[in-house]
């Protein structure tokens, strides 16, 4: 018997957040039509558009792992995955999205690579190949590394470095980042080259390339246009958007929606319209919400008139590249890796204005909370997803100590769905309230903006 | 000749008092607080019970949490190997042990007549008897019943919470909802069977599988057990003293590879007494 | 009192790490301290700082590590976080953070939020092997020195950094020449003493640890009695142990642990720095591609059967070659470069006849206690 806890769903504010949910279905159904027709699907990571662009120019459909993981546990299937990956010995202390793919795999594999009838949302493809990223977490290269047990199918890891705040300003240090990732970027096509038979499309790329950069243009002023208050947008609707800007940015339809997208959002902030019409309290989320019960944070807004004005650093697109940098980079290669490399350091020169490390989840909330004029955090720590959990606490230590922001605690997980206690995060709201209005005091005495 | 094996469990002490063919008897008894006191205590009341003299047993071998705290054995066994010695002698097909105890829980893979491989839970209630018995206090009813009653039900209810002290709450919750009693005990005893048949696994359930320990004598736990396991499992007649028998089993062997000298000279030196750990006056 | 020697001058250092770093700071010298395995050891003594293995402790509650990290993470960081906030590291002229792993990664960044020392640097470690990887390397290597000399007053020449590889190659040949008495049975030396030994020797200075190893070699092979002969002769593979109160626990419940494939045992010291002439390339080369750790992804091949003998098969010449007839995983709760190999090594041993013991453990001595009963049925099993 079912548990009774149903998909809570958000209304969200935006028309056209309200629409992007199409986005994500399209996603699942392209990889699998693509392996009906026999043309080659990839199985990859978020790879901040560093590798999934390039493989996408070479025609291949992809499939995201870790967005099937949230979907599974969504549906409330994704328990006998992860038994099913526990039960071949993998430690039940691992990625939550792993382990229900680990499973997944492993009954693909016991169905002669057919998938079974009961697979939630039609299940993934057996893919070509395994794309795993050095970005974020060990798991994303050793999860897809094991899955060798199951099929004998190649992993390409991408190689993206992390440099440390201060040593992101060492002369030459950028440039051999750089350097380093647009080598293995062309290893990266000579492997596709092989794997498919064919060579590189470079006019297609260039041709993604120029959508692309229009989509996420466009995703960065929308970014911009929430700093206005009221916020005419908030998390509910960013998750729902991001969907077209992190896994599909070069696709045309993408570009089209984006421009609906700003269109909205600015005529909210033009006509002061804020997404919560009593906007009381102006909040920031770090890092994975919720996707389960996303209807509590229309509670919050209800309730208390809470607006997350800004969440979740790694979903969003960075600030465009400066056009005179941009100009002189010729080779596609060295410009993706150039802005995917952007979008993990740009908040060096933050970082290193509060002495802080490091960069990555952590830096840019620096700066969320002063142009987004933040009242308070809600960290919301997951027990099975260690790189969106690590650096929470310290986050928490920051913000109180540099900006009198004090956070709120709620934990989750990203499959195990128990985990997250609605009546308490309530409760814990409430009381935040009170803690918010009491820093808000001490900051106007002590001579913040906000 | 005759050979004892002591299994001091966290919440119950067992002994077996076995000759070379066959078990002469055992004894049962809650461990207490104090199961270094009592390990002596229990062997002397065995020895009543047989008629015998301590000094007439020829190699005793002590398994069990407690193993190490007891003076008088001639050796101490992991109860790992004891149980699995303790089922092969009753079924010598045994290919698969799940012990469902009071405090852990263990799944045993024996292959040749020896662990091939073994897991143990010693660290969660939630997938022990101690599940139970939480529950069971709960709903005020005695821990020998519910198994029973749980097989009255028609539709177990969804236990979610993983974890005991949730589930407790749950129970509660269930109730105000007006789920009947056989309804959530079977729930929950599903739950308890689908944490060990999820422990277990990960050692590869093989026929023949025999189910040991407290929970062996809970039909619900066993049912709901073999459902998920898929094929029906065997369970001794007296689930409790398989690692106690294991280690009147291995009593017997040490004692024939003991040179004979050494064996009567230990058994002189050794005398049935507590272990002296802490100060009585303490 | 009469300066100690040999094992027992091990397991004194063993016993306070510290000291001999403070003795030298007081003396006027300086310390760097470094994460795990990939800073090479060659730049921090070349330029006259003594490396000092940063690690944590099991003894220690973990009091302070709350208000920094969560608590599902690797238990190795977390509580060098929790020490290092209580002022253990503090006297640290040089902190060398590397991207080893997850936890190695995140506590460099926020140790250096809070913890400032004279010279800091994290290492970027590459993921892979690949030719632009050690290039890369390379680079960052020369980056690391660059920040060394600064807080060094002097520059690292190239004939100061071969010098060092000298050095620590020579400490490197000598630890193998150890395990290699261990081929023995019973083996020369104890699971507990290689311990001590080895985290003796990444806490004092290259030329003393040399000086000490002579020693120890030289009494381990001339002691009349060593180890026990125990059936169970076991390979550890997996996270590191840097106690010997786990050592212990094993042994006493009659394992012989002749071999190991962990950061503080053999993957430290099994392969040497090549002399090059650049001296950067050497270093580069043994540090990120001959260094053996699941962290490293090696590019698939072409079926699984090669993938796994070239991902693991190093490990079939510590088996033959030491006897081993078991293997303990030691897996520290949450690491996830080592938990995700379990199935396939397992698998992996287990085709070689091989009992294979998994075990998930806490770095903390308070729950040891409750593992006896797994190391004694496992030793149980074993012949």
């Amino acid at each position: 018997m079912e548990d009774k806890k149903k998909k809570k769903s958000s209304a969200k504010t935006l028309q056209t957040a309200r629409e992007a949910g199409n986005f994500g279905k399209k996603i699942l159904s392209s990889a699998r039509e693509a392996a009906d027709a026999g043309r080659p699907v990839v199985w990859a990571m978020v790879d901040w558009w560093l590798g999934t662009t390039i493989a996408k120019a070479m025609g291949m459909e992809i499939c995201y792992p870790e967005n099937y993981g949230a979907f599974c546990a969504a549906m409330r299937k994704a328990e006998p995955y992860l038994d099913y990956a526990e039960g071949d010995g993998i430690p039940n202390t691992t990625c939550g999205y792993a382990r229900n793919c680990i499973g997944y795999t492993r009954k693909l594999k016991e169905n002669n690579f057919v998938i079974p009838e009961d697979a939630p949302g039609g299940g993934m493809p057996k893919p070509l190949f395994l794309l795993a990223c050095g970005a974020a977490c060990d798991a994303r290269y050793k999860w897809f590394q094991s899955l060798g047990r199951y099929m004998d199918v190649p992993v390409w890891t991408l190689e993206f470095p992390q440099t440390g705040v201060m040593e992101y300003f060492m002369p030459g240090n950028k440039k051999d980042n750089i350097n380093f990732m647009v080598q293995e970027l062309r290893a990266f096509v000579s492997f596709l080259e092989k794997l498919l038979g064919k060579k590189m499309n470079w006019d297609n790329l260039e041709a993604k390339l120029d959508t692309f950069f229009k989509t996420h243009r466009l995703a960065y002023e929308v970014d911009l246009l929430r700093k206005a208050v009221p916020s005419p947008a908030v998390n509910t609707d960013f998750w729902a958007l991001m969907i077209p800007h992190l896994y599909m940015p070069d696709d045309p339809e993408a570009l089209e929606f984006y421009q609906r997208v700003y269109d909205e959002v600015k005529y909210k902030v033009d006509n002061k319209i804020g997404a919560v019409p009593n906007e009381k309290y102006r909040m920031i989320f770090s890092e994975l919400p919720p996707w389960h019960t996303l209807g509590v944070f229309d509670e919050y807004a209800e309730k208390y008139g809470v607006a997350f004005a800004m969440e979740s650093w790694n979903y969003h697109v960075p600030s465009p590249l400066p056009e005179d940098e941009k100009e002189k980079i010729h080779d596609p290669l060295e410009l993706i890796a150039t802005y995917s490399y952007h979008k993990f350091n740009e908040y060096a020169p933050v970082a290193l204005e509060h002495r802080m490390e490091p960069s990555l989840f952590t830096a840019p909330y620096l700066k969320y909370v002063k142009d987004y004029r933040i009242d308070g955090l809600f960290a919301h720590p997951l027990i099975s997803c260690r790189p969106a959990t690590y650096t929470l606490m310290h986050l928490r230590n920051l913000l109180m100590e540099k900006f009198k922001v004090p956070s709120v605690i709620v934990e989750g997980d990203i499959v195990d769905l128990r985990v997250f206690n609605e009546e308490e995060s309530h409760a814990k709201m409430e009381a935040f309230i009170e803690t918010m209005d009491h820093y808000r005091e001490i900051r106007k005495k002590e001579g913040f903006e906000w | 000749m005759l050979f004892a094996g002591i299994d001091i469990g966290s919440t119950i002490t067992k002994v077996v008092i076995r000759d070379e063919r066959s078990i002469i008897l055992y004894t049962i008894r809650p461990t207490g607080a104090e199961h270094r006191r009592l390990a002596h205590e229990v062997m002397k009341e065995s020895l009543e019970k047989a008629g015998l003299d301590f000094e007439q047993i020829d190699f005793i071998v002590a398994t069990g949490y407690g193993r190490i705290n007891v003076p008088f054995a001639d050796a101490q066994v992991s109860e790992i190997t004891c149980h699995m010695r303790g089922v092969s002698w009753l079924f010598p097909n045994v290919r698969t042990v799940i012990d469902i105890g009071g405090q852990d829980s263990k799944g045993i893979k024996v292959v040749d007549g020896k662990v091939r491989n073994f897991i143990m839970n010693d660290k969660c209630a939630a997938g022990t008897g101690r599940f139970l018995e939480i529950i069971a206090d709960t709903l005020g009813l005695k821990l020998e019943e519910i198994g029973d009653i749980s097989l009255r039900s028609r539709e177990p209810a969804g236990i979610s919470k993983t974890c005991a002290i949730f589930a407790e709450q749950e129970v509660l919750l269930r109730l105000s909802e007006g789920a009947s009693v056989p309804d959530i005990l079977a729930g929950l005893h599903k739950a308890l069977a689908d944490r060990i048949f999820a422990m277990v696994s990960k050692i590869r359930i093989e026929r023949d599988v025999v189910i040991t320990g407290g929970g062996a004598k809970n039909a619900g736990l066993r049912k709901w057990l073999e459902e998920r396991i898929g094929f029906p499992a065997v369970m001794p007649p007296e689930p409790l003293i398989t690692g106690a028998l294991g280690a009147s089993i291995l009593a017997q062997e040490m004692a024939a590879k003991s040179v004979e000298g050494d064996l009567a000279l230990k058994k002189r030196a050794r005398t049935m007494e507590a272990a002296t750990f802490f100060d009585d006056d303490q | 009192m009469t300066k100690l020697k040999g094992l027992a001058r091990a397991a004194q250092i063993d016993k306070n790490r510290e000291e001999r770093a403070k003795e030298i700071k007081a003396e006027g010298g300086k310390v760097a301290g470094y994460f795990c395995c990939y800073p090479p050891l060659e730049l921090m003594t070349a330029l006259d700082y003594m490396p000092i293995r940063i690690l944590g402790d099991m003894n220690e509650p973990l009091t302070e590590a709350d208000s920094y990290l969560p608590t599902v993470m690797c238990c190795f960081y977390r509580s060098i976080m929790d020490v290092a906030m209580k002022g253990r590291y503090n006297y640290l002229d040089a902190f060398i953070g590397a991207h080893a792993c997850d936890g190695a990664e995140r506590v460099s960044y926020i140790w250096r939020s809070y913890l400032k020392s004279p010279c800091s640097f994290y290492l970027d470690v590459p993921h892979t092997n690949h030719a632009a990887a050690i290039e890369f390397f390379k680079k960052q290597l020369i980056l690391l020195n660059g920040e060394l000399e600064k807080t060094a007053g002097k520059t690292a020449t190239a004939a100061m950094i071969r010098e060092a590889v000298k050095l620590h190659n020579r400490q490197r040949a000598m630890v193998r020449q150890l395990y290699g008495l261990n081929r023995n049975d019973p083996p020369a030396l104890s699971g507990s003493e290689m311990v001590q030994v080895l985290v003796a020797v990444m806490c004092i200075p290259v030329k003393e640890g040399n000086a000490l190893l002579e020693e120890v070699i030289e009494e381990v092979r001339g002691r009349a009695k060593g180890p026990e002969k125990k059936k169970g002769r076991i390979l550890i593979w997996g996270s590191l142990i840097d106690d010997t109160a786990m050592t212990k626990l094993i042994e006493d419940c009659g394992l012989n642990i002749v071999i190991d494939d962990t950061a503080i045992g053999t993957r430290s010291f099994w392969v040497d720095v090549d002399e090059t002439d650049d001296p950067y390339e050497g270093l580069a080369i043994r540090y990120l591609d001959k260094i053996v750790c699941p962290r490293t992804f090696r590019d698939t091949k072409k079926t699984r059967r090669e993938d796994l003998d070239h991902r693991f098969g190093y490990m079939k010449e510590m088996i033959k070659g030491w006897g081993v007839n078991g293997v303990y995983f030691n897996i520290i709760r949450n690491c996830d470069p080592h938990g995700y190999e379990i199935p396939e090594l397992r698998d992996y041993f287990e085709q070689m006849n091989l009992p294979v013991l998994v075990v998930e453990q806490d770095y903390t001595t308070t729950a040891l206690e409750s593992l006896r009963t797994r190391f004694q049925a496992f030793a149980e099993s074993i012949g």
